[in-house]
């Protein structure tokens, strides 16, 4: 199971481990009590809400915390779970128990914002709210890129790989510097960082030797400890579009127009091809139009459709820069789009109060935003969030929507999905919704998230995110060469972290 | 200390081991000489400034001498002996980057009296 | 038989594995240092001896699986091998490897361009393939996209990329650029990066991280695998195309133009590398130092002058170019005019205005992707071919740009030579390249270049400015002034290095990463 911690972890050691940490950390650092704990693992996840807690978090405030942390871990062979790296807690029931998550909420110190270099030096506690607060009065104004909500973090975004919404949806592209504590304890700055009075230490991303920062994504290789980021300048305008497509079968069409817009950086953001119920999710509860379970039925989808306005698909993207440019970009995209029967075509001017272009247009201008609804909220709270990613073009994009969503059709669920275009690829995101109360739900979810895993991964479709539950099922998909790439991070793991103290839904360690 | 670089005996028999196209090939091989010219010698060697080989050339020799195709004072021995091995200015190029046939062929090219007005 | 032999290998155990390497590659694919062709692996363009870093074979398989056979020989014979892609990284190494003795593996053979796939923008190269190749190869077969090459046309694609070089065009930063790699890791066993490790994965060359750390970079400027295929994105060509020169009167005006580009850069007005070069870089296209001077020692100010006035150059020459929809390049060009107005004396050249200038048009072919080497004028200035690049990173600052300069400058005169440099303005920071020209015929001036080098990685790294890339001899040099926290990043990298090739075969030594346990071989 790859959310396995180290076999021989000894449950027994978590108590002695708990109390030095107490010693060295202070009292009010750790949090043992199962109602706190409660917080760090997910009610609608497929483990369900009788999902296992870890048996502590604990809260450092400084890399001195994190260093004490590792080497009280290593020495009792605890295992530790940083949210910012491993992500959501997620363990089995008989490993959860040994696991300590490390809760980055106290290094939350804004560390610098520079404004002639456009670059903020964080903490990896530090949230886009707090960020946004920061930079709300700068000049010039700065923007953010946040892939989800205004609580979650630039490091996480990062280690996660998460796209946002503007011209810096690419985090790694746009994370330059980081510090991180290997589990020996080793103090590790990347990049210019590693030069002693260097200046450049978030303005070049290579320093001298390999590049390793992309090491700290999705992995267990150290606990970050703080993160460069770069920020976009606010461009002198910004022009957010909705284009409704109204029969789903154009979604072929529909993206091969969009493909050379992208590849030529005409629309320079993440284009979100969205189908009509994953913006319904975002709105409203299921319930409002359609109280039964299972797919959804023509009559309501048709419903949503008519009372949102929308097509089965619908585009959003911006335009940036100086206003002559941006109208000739928009005339572009109309004319493109025109050949697609009936496709509308919305900005600001026309399309003032709706709620969902509303949350989407300021991601894409900048600026942290929470949907007026989530998929969670879609169906009673059970949500396993799936993505694979695909070339651009139209016929990938009709034949893997057509494969998703005939799995989630076959177990009986819907398939809320949306495209996300980024440079050359599109990330088919998609979601699960169950009940996460019935076993039987979260059961058929279990199955049928896997069978996506699977029957994609079969067509060429590798997943890139996946529930921590079938992480391994995932990861076990990049199976080429004879597993040759989690070969060589075993090798890796076996090097800087032996006893497997940094845990991780990965299959990273020998012992998964 | 200026040193001076020799033709070895070693390169010498090296050389002459490669061989020489025959007499009825040589269009063939003027022909092929001057694709193996025109993708890895003219960058250097092309006719005007911006062409460094042919700007050292033009200083030293004179811009009569300065295009290197067509001079029939060079031999391909030498030719062949300055690729494998740099001049001055000049790095090697290794038998991986211009095989012996081609570099044949090139020599056959640079050292033809016709490539002069072959190549404008 | 061999003079040379690999550190701690024996005549027997060398002979056995160029014999097993004989039988995979042929043997005329197995260049023992006895055979003449062996010079064309000499770092011909270095300040020290040749002989310091000769190799003692060099080996040049045709394919992938060839490379793991030779890999295999490598591992079970402990042999170190020194892998170079087009072997063309002049100034920092060429084709030699680190040290004398070692291997060279030569992918030079290995030259196909596998696959340019125009419906998305990408090609998928092997090591060998040259930027002279691949440009004619788009050429040939009259594709919409643009090649980003650099300065040194004889460059190679997945070399440049690896060495985390810069291009021209707005896909100048070539790492970014890059999108799936195959590597033939220490054991000889094959792997694929990103979505590469899925098995008929459509997305290799379309989408970078995969799925758990993403990797690529691990494989940069380091030892840990030999890489063996890469994929890069290609750029549209774009429907407007402006490339500009601004000229400088004064060398003080770097400052002002340094704090005027930043925002520019910034805002990607300017999307592609923003380039100031000085006087002496652009004069060498059209005169050499012989010519205005006889003796020994830097060119004085009043030379300078009289060079800027008769070929009407700028003590700064700014380069960049505009790209995207007409309207939106006319826009921004008013913006950038306005902006160097704001440099009294300075000269705002079109290409229109400089027809036949070889040095406006060399510039600007780089800035559409078409390789040339008209830079490698600068060779000329002195005469004698030696050349090696000093180039430290710091901000794009007005600051930083003047302190380098004049720390730099005075640096090079101490030692006699002429300050001939460039700040390359990438996303926030610059690149500083010092083109230290020399004659490598000349022992005595070899011998103060190498020092010239040596004294500029000390006081750059008090100052805090670090190098991004560098020659053969100068690795652990600069390895050792990254040395923040008692050395942990440089630990770091050397453990990665014990995990992936324990046996310690590959390319011993790249950029400061030696396996544990050896030292740092010293210059002969």
């Amino acid at each position: 199971m790859a959310t396995a911690l180290a076999a021989n972890s000894d449950s027994r050691a978590i108590t002695p481990a708990l109390d030095q940490i107490r010693a060295a950390l202070g009292d009010n650092s750790v949090i043992a009590d199962r109602a706190s704990l409660a917080k760090y693992v997910d009610s609608g996840s497929l483990a369900g809400p009788d999902a296992p807690l870890p048996g502590a978090a604990v809260m450092p405030t400084s890399v001195e915390h994190v260093r004490a942390l590792l080497a009280i871990a290593t020495q009792h062979r605890i295992g530790l779970w940083p949210l910012v790296g491993s992500g959501p807690f997620a363990a089995s029931a008989d490993r959860a128990g040994q696991l300590v998550v490390v809760d980055p909420q106290r290094m939350n110190r804004i560390l610098e914002v520079n404004e002639k270099y456009a670059y903020a030096l964080v903490e990896p506690g530090v949230t886009y709210a707090q960020l946004h607060d920061r930079l709300r009065d700068g000049n010039p104004p700065l923007w953010l890129d946040c892939a989800s909500q205004p609580s979650s973090s630039p490091a996480s975004d990062f280690v996660n790989r998460s796209f946002g919404y503007t011209p810096y949806n690419d985090h790694v592209i746009m994370q330059c510097g980081l510090e991180a504590v290997l589990p020996d304890g080793s103090l590790v700055r990347t990049g210019m960082g590693a030069m002693p009075k260097s200046s450049s230490w978030q303005l070049f991303k290579y320093g001298y030797g390999p590049y390793t920062d992309g090491s700290f994504t999705q992995s267990s290789l150290g606990i970050m400890t703080k993160i460069g980021i770069w920020l976009m300048p606010a461009p002198p305008a910004c022009q957010p579009f909705m284009i409704t497509i109204p029969r789903e079968e154009d979604l072929h069409a529909a993206i091969d127009i969009l493909k050379p817009l992208k590849i030529t950086m005409l629309i320079p953001n993440t284009v979100v091809v969205s189908h009509l119920l994953d913006d319904a999710a975002l709105s409203a509860p299921r319930s409002k139009y359609d109280s039964g379970s299972g797919p959804i039925s023509a009559s309501a989808a048709a419903k949503i459709a008519s009372d949102t306005n929308r097509g089965m698909w619908n585009i959003y993207g911006a335009l940036y820069g100086v206003p002559p440019g941006i109208a000739v970009g928009w005339k572009v995209i109309q004319d493109a789009f025109s050949k697609i029967p009936k496709a509308g075509f919305y900005t600001n001017e026309n399309r003032k109060d709706d709620p969902v272009f509303a949350y989407r247009s300021q991601l894409m201008c900048g600026v942290p935003a929470a949907p007026p609804s989530t998929t969670r909220q879609w169906n009673a709270g059970g949500h396993a969030e799936i993505s694979q990613v695909i070339p651009l073009t139209g016929a990938h994009a009709a034949r893997a929507f057509d494969l998703a969503k005939g799995i989630a059709r076959e177990h009986k669920f819907d398939y809320p999905c949306s495209f996300q275009a980024t440079w050359r690829s599109a990330f088919l995101a998609g979601t699960i919704p169950f009940d996460p109360n019935s076993a039987d739900d979260r059961k058929r979810a279990q199955a049928c998230a896997k069978s996506i895993v699977e029957r994609m991964a079969k067509s060429g479709y590798g997943t890139v995110a996946a529930p921590a539950e079938i992480a391994a099922e995932a990861a076990s998909t990049y199976s080429a060469h004879n597993g040759a790439f989690w070969n060589m991070h075993r090798k890796l793991k076996a090097e800087f972290d032996p006893r497997d103290v940094l845990a991780s839904p990965f299959p990273l360690s020998k012992q998964t | 200390m200026i040193v001076r670089r020799t033709l070895t005996a070693a390169a010498l028999i090296a050389m002459m081991i490669v061989g020489t196209a025959h007499a009825g090939d040589m269009k063939n091989s003027v022909s092929h000489g001057e694709q193996i010219f025109n993708t890895q010698c003219i960058f250097c060697h092309g006719q005007g400034l911006g062409h460094p080989a042919w700007q050292m050339l033009a200083l030293k020799k004179g811009k009569a001498k300065a295009y290197i195709v067509g001079r029939t004072d060079l031999t391909p021995l030498y030719i062949k002996h300055v690729v494998r091995n740099g001049l001055i200015e000049m790095p090697p190029f290794r038998v991986s980057q211009i095989s012996n046939p081609d570099l044949d062929a090139l020599a056959q090219y640079i050292t033809h009296p016709d490539g002069a007005q072959s190549a404008k | 038989m061999n003079a040379k032999l690999p550190r701690g290998v024996s005549k027997e155990q060398f002979a056995s594995a160029m014999n097993a390497m004989r039988k995979v590659v042929g043997n005329q694919w197995v260049i023992v240092d006895d055979n003449p062709l062996i010079a064309g692996y000499m770092d011909t363009y270095s300040a020290a001896p040749v002989s310091s870093t000769a190799a003692s074979a060099a080996v040049c398989p045709a394919s992938v699986e060839e490379v793991q056979q030779i890999v295999k020989i490598a591992h079970s014979h402990r042999i170190p091998i020194w892998s170079i892609a087009t072997g063309r990284n002049f100034a920092y190494g060429g084709p030699a490897p680190r040290s004398a003795g070692q291997v060279v593996l030569d992918l030079r053979r290995m030259n196909r361009v596998l696959e340019v796939n125009t419906e998305l923008g990408y090609a998928i190269v092997e090591p060998g393939v040259g930027y002279v190749d691949f440009y004619n190869y788009m050429q040939k077969h009259k594709l919409p996209y643009w090649i980003d090459c650099a300065a040194n046309g004889m460059g190679g694609v997945m070399g440049n990329t690896l060495d985390h070089g810069v291009g021209y065009t707005a896909y100048g930063d070539h790492l970014l650029m890059q999108c799936g790699m195959e590597v033939v890791m220490s054991d000889g066993s094959l792997m694929r990066t990103g979505m590469g490790a899925l098995p008929n994965s459509t997305c290799f060359p379309l989408y970078k991280y995969g799925y758990g750390p993403y990797i690529d970079g691990l494989f940069t400027q380091s030892n840990f695998g030999v890489v063996t295929k890469i994929g890069l994105w290609l750029m549209p060509e774009p429907p407007a195309f402006k490339p500009f020169k601004v000229q400088f009167e004064s060398e003080d005006d770097l400052y002002q133009a340094t704090e005027l580009m930043l925002p520019l850069k910034i805002n990607m007005i300017i999307p592609n590398a923003a380039i100031t070069t000085h006087l002496l870089w652009e004069a060498s296209l059209f005169t050499t130092k012989h010519e205005w001077s006889s003796g020994p020692g830097a060119l004085p100010q009043s030379t300078l002058r009289r060079i800027a006035e008769k070929f009407d150059i700028g003590m700064w020459n700014f380069y960049a170019a505009l790209y995207g929809m007409p309207e939106v390049v006319e826009e921004n060009w008013k913006l950038v005019e306005a902006t160097f107005q704001k440099i009294k004396g300075a000269k705002i050249i079109l290409g229109e205005d400089r027809k036949g200038d070889p040095s406006f048009d060399y510039r600007a072919r780089l800035m559409r992707g078409e390789p040339n080497l008209t830079e490698f004028s600068l060779l000329n200035w002195v005469g004698g071919g030696g050349h090696i690049n000093f180039s430290p990173i710091s901000p794009a600052s007005g600051d930083d740009a003047m302190k380098q300069f004049h720390m730099i400058r005075q640096v090079c005169e101490k030692y006699g030579f002429d300050y001939i440099g460039e700040f390359v303005i990438g996303w926030r920071e610059q690149h500083h390249i010092l083109m230290l020209m020399f004659n490598r015929y000349d022992a005595d001036e070899s011998k103060r270049a190498h020092d010239c080098f040596a004294q500029l990685i000390d006081d750059a790294a008090a100052q805090g400015y670090g190098e991004y890339r560098t020659n053969l001899h100068f690795m652990d040099a600069i390895a050792e002034t990254y040395n923040a926290n008692d050395g942990a990043l440089l630990k770091m990298h050397r453990r990665v290095k014990r995990a992936l090739d324990p046996a310690g075969i590959l390319a011993p030594g790249k950029n400061g990463i030696w396996p544990i346990g050896e030292t740092p071989e010293t210059e002969s």
